[in-house]
């Protein structure tokens, strides 16, 4: 049948839209294996390996003495403390080591496992060098990955640390950096309950379709006339086109939300638990009403350089941006920590930026925390909490000191996705060649997870440590 | 601008450049129909290829403004417009990264809010004739696509785009598909993409070994994103029609009535505010008691009305950009310049000559600069903008222990020593660039230039014990003088230089240090060079 024809014909029918996706909730159908990789700035405060005078403990089990792997403790590390509900989930990785070697272009190698491509010199903006753990998945699962950010300063051009999920090389995914967007791609943007408004809905969409293929016929026409090398980006164009088209057919993704996103700045730094709350419901809705199996929420430009906390229900107040209170925490660059103020020169100490930097390390864990808690009060398909069936890991980009040495990952979930939680395991040491375990081993495990059977994931080199998270 | 200087600078240009349509030789050919007074190295040299590349968020808007005669009231679609990411060439915006899915979308989103707001709010602007009958359509689409599209639309053009608005305004009325058809023009590829790919091989590129002419649209399109930062007018559209663009007096025609164009002022501002970044001075938040919207909006708009004097109404050189003791603020400005208020708002006033130097002392530019690392990211601001010589970025797996000095301890000294000691003759101003101890004579440090790399101009290098001569330093130097060309061929372009265009970029830096710093016939040089005429042709 033709397009316009069969959406002409929905605009007809008085029955239930047929194109909205509604699953089952606790039917005892087989659950899918579902992924959400959150990120966060910098990196959780670890002080090991750095100068032994700079050592801080707080990241660590106290329990802990040596060897590979301990059982959480009841009082979970000071920063992981928001995380203590779910002990029995969690399992946090440390000693991973980065795939890309300067620190601060880490963000294009976390869920790519290449070091940085730099397509336009050493001092451009980088980018990954292949695709991202969730593009990879969304094509061999066959679904959209739900890409969703809070600000990551596109706006201001700022270099770098922007993107971390990729196509493929040099192909950045931009993410959705506004819940609102974000609810209306999950939702639609129309009340169904009321019939006028479906009718004009219907009725636009069929305009849009129209839109569409005129579109694709200038690309068509377009491709015809440039060179053989700008070719790609047309073709890629075209299939964006032609997968909106697609879209059309399929209307919105699910039937609704629980509830629409207020009106507020969301690239505002004081509204960044808000926007990550909101993007947080609209993911494990998308989840739970089977939009997609996979969602990246990005908590911002991964330097954090211009994320300033000013958030009273956490108890941190700062005039200092995140990245300022990591440099301070590892009491890197004294000089640059300082600021004129009324002719007072004032510096952030390290003791501030300890204090600090547990706050916000203690923010981002409970933002974490709320997301768990989130998948477990959703049920999944198969009656059981959506945790169960839910891989969920909060990744950050820096290690010891400011660099790709020892990051530290916390993963979450349950049996549907091989998670095995309650410990803490050391995976690696950024030391010794033959003891580093490279993101990589992370990445083919997470595509494990998700029952899709690699070997390697990114360079392949680096893929020589295999891990699982049971 | 003073149209006599102009005509002056242009028919100065006019005598060395070998014209593109008077030439007959093969392309090819070493030295052929090169004028006498061209270095023959010119013959042998070629430009590199400019890839495919979107309009940035910029030049959309301005495209969009001007196709629409919309203003600045639409800020919400403005908004959602901005936040469409574009690429990076060295600096500069430019949409040479591929747009993925989600840019798609916004560019959908985008084209449908601006299309229903031009109907309702500009139809009249936008439609004289009645749409109900079917020559009123067509001369629409052939006009408005003509303006949207950047040139002549085909007959298949025409017909798509009337196919489109008849299979709306059967079902959804005339107003709905107008509102589809503008749409569709924005929401198309040649809308949305420069098409310096249409070539005219019937030209040859007049001694840039492996280049092809633009078309005259092509050519009218680029000249029109430089001078305007937006789409030619129809004036322009005409004369590349006309086949005026096609010799140098019509070129110069059109560049003498575009820089006098109020339009002009957007390349200024939008050049600046991309060389100062000063779009990162908006999404600064800081929490000093003196931190608001208004003085960071104070702080853009003082830049931005110093630059467009400069260029506009003053000498456009390089020694009033980086030295000139006078600007315009307001009160909260004044106050923190520590002198009195002009009478009027962003009035011009005087400053102390020996603490404020141009635009290295805007508060936009130290604040900018000045909040995180101040001595390092204003010291690479320098380096980097103004003397083109950025150094590498930290080496890899650089485990820091924080006792370390950066000027003292390898590697980080080897490259810190050529920022931090420039960033260091800065100290004396907060991080909001305030003056901390203005009567004090020792609060005065040094600037040191250090050059590890043995690449500076050699008068540059050294202690410059005061702020004006290490201005006055910079102004008169050669190196940046290139450096400039440098930064406004990036713009020109929309992509970084390589070394096959070190040709054009030692030209136009040795013209305009023999210009005395003159950046606006710098401009004028480009929008005239026979490579901006071309492109690389195609690799197969």
């Amino acid at each position: 049948m033709n397009r316009r024809l069969f959406l002409g014909g929905i605009a007809g029918a008085a029955a239930s839209i047929p194109f909205l996706r509604t699953f089952p909730i606790g039917a005892n159908s087989a659950a899918l294996p579902k992924l959400i990789l959150m990120s966060s700035p910098n990196g959780f405060l670890v002080g090991r390996n750095g100068n032994t005078n700079l050592n801080y403990e707080g990241w660590q089990p106290s329990n802990f003495s040596g060897g590979g792997e301990v059982a959480l403790p009841e009082r979970l590390p000071e920063v992981f403390r928001p995380l203590e509900p779910h002990r029995g989930r969690i399992l946090l990785l440390d000693g991973l080591f980065g795939a890309e070697a300067h620190a601060h272009c880490g963000s294009a190698g976390l869920l790519t496992g290449f070091p940085a491509s730099f397509p336009n010199g050493r001092n451009a903006t980088f980018f990954g060098g292949g695709p991202s753990v969730d593009q990879f998945l969304g094509s061999q699962l066959g679904v959209d990955p739900l890409n969703l950010a809070f600000n990551i300063q596109l706006q201001a051009m700022e270099k770098g640390e922007r993107y971390w999920c990729y196509t493929k090389k040099d192909a950045p995914v931009t993410p959705i950096q506004d819940p609102r967007v974000a609810f209306t791609r999950v939702f639609g943007d129309v009340d169904l309950s009321d019939a006028a408004a479906r009718r004009a809905a219907e009725a636009r969409q069929i305009r849009r379709g129209h839109v569409l293929d005129t579109v694709a016929q200038d690309l068509k026409s377009m491709l015809q006339k440039v060179p053989a090398s700008d070719r790609p980006r047309i073709e890629q164009h075209l299939e964006h086109v032609d997968k909106l088209n697609t879209d059309l057919l399929s209307g919105p993704a699910c039937a609704d939300g629980s509830s629409d996103v207020g009106d507020y700045d969301p690239f505002k730094s004081q509204n960044f638990p808000r926007v990550i709350r909101d993007h947080s419901r609209i993911a494990v809705e998308a989840l739970a009403c089977g939009a997609t199996q996979i969602v990246t929420l990005q908590c911002g430009h991964m330097g954090g350089a211009r994320l300033i906390p000013n958030w009273p229900e956490f108890d941190i107040s700062s005039t200092y941006a995140d990245h300022a209170i990591a440099h301070a925490f590892a009491d890197l660059d004294g000089a640059g920590r300082c600021k004129t103020v009324n002719n007072v020169r004032t510096c952030l100490p390290r003791s501030t930026g300890i204090t600090q930097g547990i706050k916000m390390q203690r923010v981002y864990n409970k933002l974490f925390a709320e997301l768990i808690n989130r998948l477990k009060n959703t049920i999944d398909t198969d009656g059981r909490p959506m945790i169960e069936n839910t891989l969920v890991a909060h990744i950050k980009p820096m290690g010891t000191n400011h660099s790709r040495t020892n990051l530290m990952w916390v993963v979450a979930g349950g049996d549907g996705v091989g998670v095995r939680g309650g410990r803490y395991q050391i995976v690696g040491n950024g030391k010794s060649d033959g003891e580093k375990r490279w993101v990589n081993n992370f990445l083919v495990a997470v595509c494990r997870s998700m029952g899709v059977d690699v070997e390697t994931f990114g360079q392949k080199s680096n893929c020589r440590r295999p891990m699982s998270f049971d | 601008m003073d149209s006599m200087r102009l005509i002056g600078a242009l028919c100065a240009l006019l005598l060395p450049l070998p014209t593109l349509s008077g030439c007959t030789g093969m392309v090819h050919e070493p030295g052929a129909q090169n004028d006498p007074g061209e270095p023959q190295a010119n013959a042998r040299s070629a430009i590199s290829a400019s890839p495919l590349r979107r309009l940035t968020s910029t030049e959309y808007r301005n495209t969009a403004q001007d196709l629409l005669g919309q203003g600045d009231e639409l800020t919400a679609i403005w908004s959602e417009l901005a936040s469409i990411p574009d690429g990076d060439a060295h600096g500069f915006a430019s949409g040479n990264i591929a747009a993925d899915l989600e840019v798609i979308r916004q560019y959908q989103s985008v084209a449908e809010k601006l299309a229903e707001a031009a109907v309702s709010t500009q139809r009249s602007f936008l439609v004289s004739c009645d749409l109900g009958t079917p020559e009123c359509v067509e001369q629409f689409i052939t006009q408005f696509g003509r303006r949207a599209f950047r040139r002549p639309l085909s007959s298949a053009d025409v017909e798509r785009y009337v196919a489109l608005y008849r299979a709306v305004s059967e079902a959804d009325g005339l107003d709905l598909a107008l509102e589809t058809v503008i749409a569709g023009f924005l929401f198309s590829p040649n809308f949305l993409y420069h098409k310096e790919f249409m070539t005219n091989a019937s030209q040859n590129s007049n001694g840039v070994d492996g280049a092809i002419a633009l078309d005259p649209y092509a050519f009218a399109s680029r000249l029109s994103y430089l001078l305007w930062s937006s789409m030619p007018d129809d004036e322009l559209l005409d004369a590349a029609g006309a086949g005026d663009l096609d010799d140098d007096t019509g070129v110069a025609a059109q560049v003498e009535r575009m820089v006098d164009d109020p339009r002009f002022a957007r390349t200024i501002n939008n050049f600046h505010e991309q060389w100062l970044e000063l779009s990162l001075l908006e999404s600064t938040e800081r929490t000093d008691p003196e931190w608001n919207d208004s003085l960071k909006q104070a702080m853009r708009q003082e830049t931005m009305q110093f630059v467009d004097y400069v260029w506009r109404q003053g000498d456009a050189r390089i020694e009033t950009l980086l030295g000139a003791s006078f600007s315009f603020v307001n009160g909260p400005l004044a106050e923190l310049y520590g002198i009195d208020p002009p009478s009027k708002d962003f009035d011009r006033v005087d400053l102390n000559p020996d603490e404020r130097s141009g635009l290295l002392t805007h508060a936009s530019v130290l604040t900018q600069f000045g909040t995180v690392f101040p001595e390092v990211h204003r010291g690479l601001f320098i380096r980097d903008r103004i003397l083109c010589d950025r150094p590498p970025p930290p080496p890899p797996d650089l485990e820091l222990d924080g006792t370390v000095s950066r000027l003292e301890t390898q590697p980080c000294s080897g490259c810190h020593v050529s920022m931090d000691p420039i960033g260091q003759g800065f100290a004396g101003y907060d991080s909001m660039g305030r003056k901390e101890n203005p009567d004090s004579a020792d609060d005065r440090p040094a600037f040191q230039v250090h050059d590890n790399s043995r690449s500076l101009d050699p008068s540059l290098v050294g202690t410059f014990s005061s702020l004006r001569e290490f201005a006055r330093r910079l102004a008169t130097s050669e190196h940046v003088a290139r450096c400039m060309s440098t930064e406004w061929f990036r713009f020109a372009m929309g992509r970084g230089e390589s070394e096959r265009d070190a040709w054009v970029l030692d030209q136009l830096g040795t013209d305009l240090a023999e210009a005395d710093g003159d950046l606006r016939h710098l401009l004028l040089r480009i929008a005239m060079s026979p490579w901006f005429r071309a492109r690389a042709e195609a690799t197969p």
